[in-house]
């Protein structure tokens, strides 16, 4: 199989899978729900409203007509309205999302700075006490729950050694830079003003951090694994037998090969952001779409959620068919298996 | 072993092999205590519930409201002056429950669903596999999360909830499974006698592939108990007043300074429970890596 047809098949499966998405949100929204209509037109209309309403929103049509105005509606922009500001959802989300996006960037490089060199470390002293140190740090970061680490970080960090702040994205004296992208980083630098860009990133590192920390060990995992399964290939003995310098090989043929793997596991560690988001913006008080969906969960707002529970789906088949393709791309050998 | 049924283990040797690796690694040894520990203890207070409990884990005492934690009240008392201990105590039956409702329920699931892909034709195989593809495409919480708003608030469709998100990983286990088993030597015999497909699974398929499945679904359990706190956690488990680890973290986080025992002891739990399960899970996958695909 050559990389194109690889690619073609491998965008035929993610727009399957998508579709296949968008059949299991609507089954969601629209059947399992009871009383569909009242969940997305909201609790209290008066009944010319809601006969308006329904007829609007298509209720009165059979329900596969329903999910075709559904998955249209999907693609073009229109996911619905929150019955209860009346905004959009795509537009809530526009003004939500951008914490999200710095929340999972910063976490992201975190769980490398700390995920990359523990997995080397890991694998270069197998079976020895540093080995076992990582692997068992790495088994209680994934086994305990994100919302108790974020906890005793805030009481620790937070409240008692004051080290970071507690909540929020900017400290109170510090004015927000105006809005151009929505990250308030990038909209900092883009204005100059460095200051702001400081106190955002001083804002988020902690909850970066936690993210990172109940994360990291996906990264060292895959890392320790490759890292093993090249170090005991033949390229790697012959270029020791010819007597080549030590650190020469590891950076440049082992470290490289071993790194490859590694793209692969950018979706699944974004889904870990995104599920943990949840949480996180929710114990620092964060706006973005954690916040904004367990909001909607309360209040029983389902166009908000099931508009998250699709976006977060839609980011990961993107972020899959990104991974497959650099991958394949990296090392070709996939592509022709 | 025969080398014609190599790769197929007799089932007491399976699991004297576990016994004797856990024994070895005293990591997997206080896992294993872990979850022991918090099996009986479910069980004890499921059976007996008040007799044990040191106080009433419902009842509101406003004469001691945020009590440190002490010998009268080994983790303190919430803002309602409920004994946090007891409280924990009594919610570990749902916790228990739940997970054991869950991975029985999808391990049924995956392995009427996986035995199908492995052994009923391409097409079919193809359909199973994009239909997990299509719910390993959400963060799993969130779709738990999801479901479980959408079906309202309480233990049962938090537990369905949970499900829905939990079985794909038992169809491809139970998949790769049954085309390992499939391979071998014996179960090409059954065939050339004339076996049909469906005796094949039910005969020989199925009772090879029980042992994995269940050594991973015991070990599985801490992930649902993990999962479910996150759902109780939004108050999408039992509702109150009824305790429950993960609302308990829920409720208590706003007094985090003023009595951080409250959200903290629920969670500490919560993490001791699912830590044993990992250890224990660890040391039990060292001595079977190959069998185990990982999730």
């Amino acid at each position: 199989m050559s990389v194109t047809t690889f690619v073609l098949r491998r965008l035929f499966m993610s727009i399957f899978v998508l579709l296949g998405v968008t059949t299991l949100t609507f089954i969601i929204s629209r059947v399992v729900v009871p009383n569909p209509a009242r969940a997305w037109i909201g609790p209290k209309p008066n009944p010319d409203l809601l006969k308006a309403l329904m007829k609007k929103y298509h209720f009165d049509e059979p329900l596969y007509m329903q999910y075709f105005y559904y998955v249209i509606g999907l693609f073009t922009g229109d996911w619905g309205v929150d019955p209860y500001s009346s905004i959009p959802i795509l537009t809530e989300i526009r003004m939500y999302f951008p914490v999200t996006i710095e929340l999972t960037i910063l976490s992201s490089l975190i769980s490398i700075l700390l995920g990359i060199p523990l997995g080397i470390l890991s694998a270069t002293h197998r079976g020895k006490t540093w080995d076992n140190a990582v692997r068992l740090s790495y088994l209680i970061s994934t086994s305990v729950p994100i919302f108790i680490v974020a906890l005793v970080l805030l009481l620790l960090l937070g409240y008692w050694l004051k080290i970071f702040p507690v909540s929020g994205q900017l400290s109170l004296n510090v004015a927000r830079p105006p809005t151009i992208t929505g990250l308030i980083m990038v909209d900092a630098l883009l204005t100059g003003n460095l200051n702001a860009f400081i106190d955002n990133l001083y804002h988020m590192i902690l909850p970066s951090f936690t993210l990172a920390l109940s994360s990291f060990g996906i990264i060292t995992r895959l890392v320790r694994s490759s890292m093993i399964e090249v170090l005991e290939m033949e390229y790697t003995k012959t270029a020791k037998v010819k007597g080549l310098n030590k650190n020469k090989i590891f950076y440049k043929h082992c470290l490289r090969n071993a790194l490859i793997p590694t793209v692969t596991i950018f979706a699944l560690l974004t889904a870990y952001f995104l599920g943990g988001s949840l949480f996180i913006e929710n114990i620092f008080s964060l706006p973005g779409m954690g916040r904004y969906t367990t909001q909607a969960l309360l209040m029983f707002n389902i166009p908000a959620v099931m508009g998250t529970t699709f976006l977060f789906a839609l980011i990961i088949i993107v972020m899959n068919f990104i991974a497959d393709v650099l991958y394949a791309l990296l090392d070709p050998r996939i592509a022709l298996e | 072993m025969s080398s014609k049924n190599k790769g197929k283990i007799k089932i007491s040797t399976f699991y004297l092999r576990i016994v004797r690796s856990i024994l070895k690694d005293p990591l997997a040894l206080l896992g294993l205590l872990i979850v022991v520990c918090f099996f009986s203890i479910s069980i004890l207070v499921a059976l007996l519930g008040d007799y044990i409990l040191p106080y009433d884990p419902i009842k509101m005492d406003f004469s001691s409201i945020l009590v440190p934690p002490s010998l009268n009240h080994l983790f303190g008392t919430d803002r309602y002056g409920r004994d946090i201990f007891s409280r924990i105590l009594a919610a570990a039956p749902t916790d228990a429950f739940v997970s054991v409702e869950v991975i029985i329920l999808s391990a049924i699931i995956g392995i009427v669903l996986g035995t199908l892909s492995g052994f009923a034709g391409r097409a079919i195989d193809e359909i199973v596999m994009r239909l997990t593809d299509i719910f390993f495409s959400f963060p799993s919480i969130i779709l738990a999360i999801a479901i479980a708003a959408v079906l309202g608030p309480g233990v049962r469709n938090a537990a369905i909830a949970i499900t829905a998100t939990w079985w794909p990983t038992y169809v491809r286990l139970a998949r790769a499974e049954t085309l390992r088993i499939k391979s071998l030597e014996f179960v090409e015999a059954a065939k050339v006698s004339n076996l049909s497909s469906y005796q094949i699974v039910l005969k020989h398929i199925i009772p090879n592939i029980l042992p994995t499945i269940i050594t991973y679904a015991t070990l599985d359990l801490g992930g649902v108990i993990l999962t479910y706190a996150g759902l109780s956690y939004f108050g999408l488990g039992a509702q109150p007043p009824l305790p429950e680890w993960g609302s308990e973290v829920f409720a208590g986080q706003d007094y985090l300074v003023v009595a951080p025992w409250w959200p903290i002891f629920p969670g500490l739990v919560i993490a001791i429970v699912s830590i044993g399960f990992a250890l224990l899970g660890d040391g039990v996958r060292d001595a079977f890596s190959k069998q185990f695909v990982s999730k």
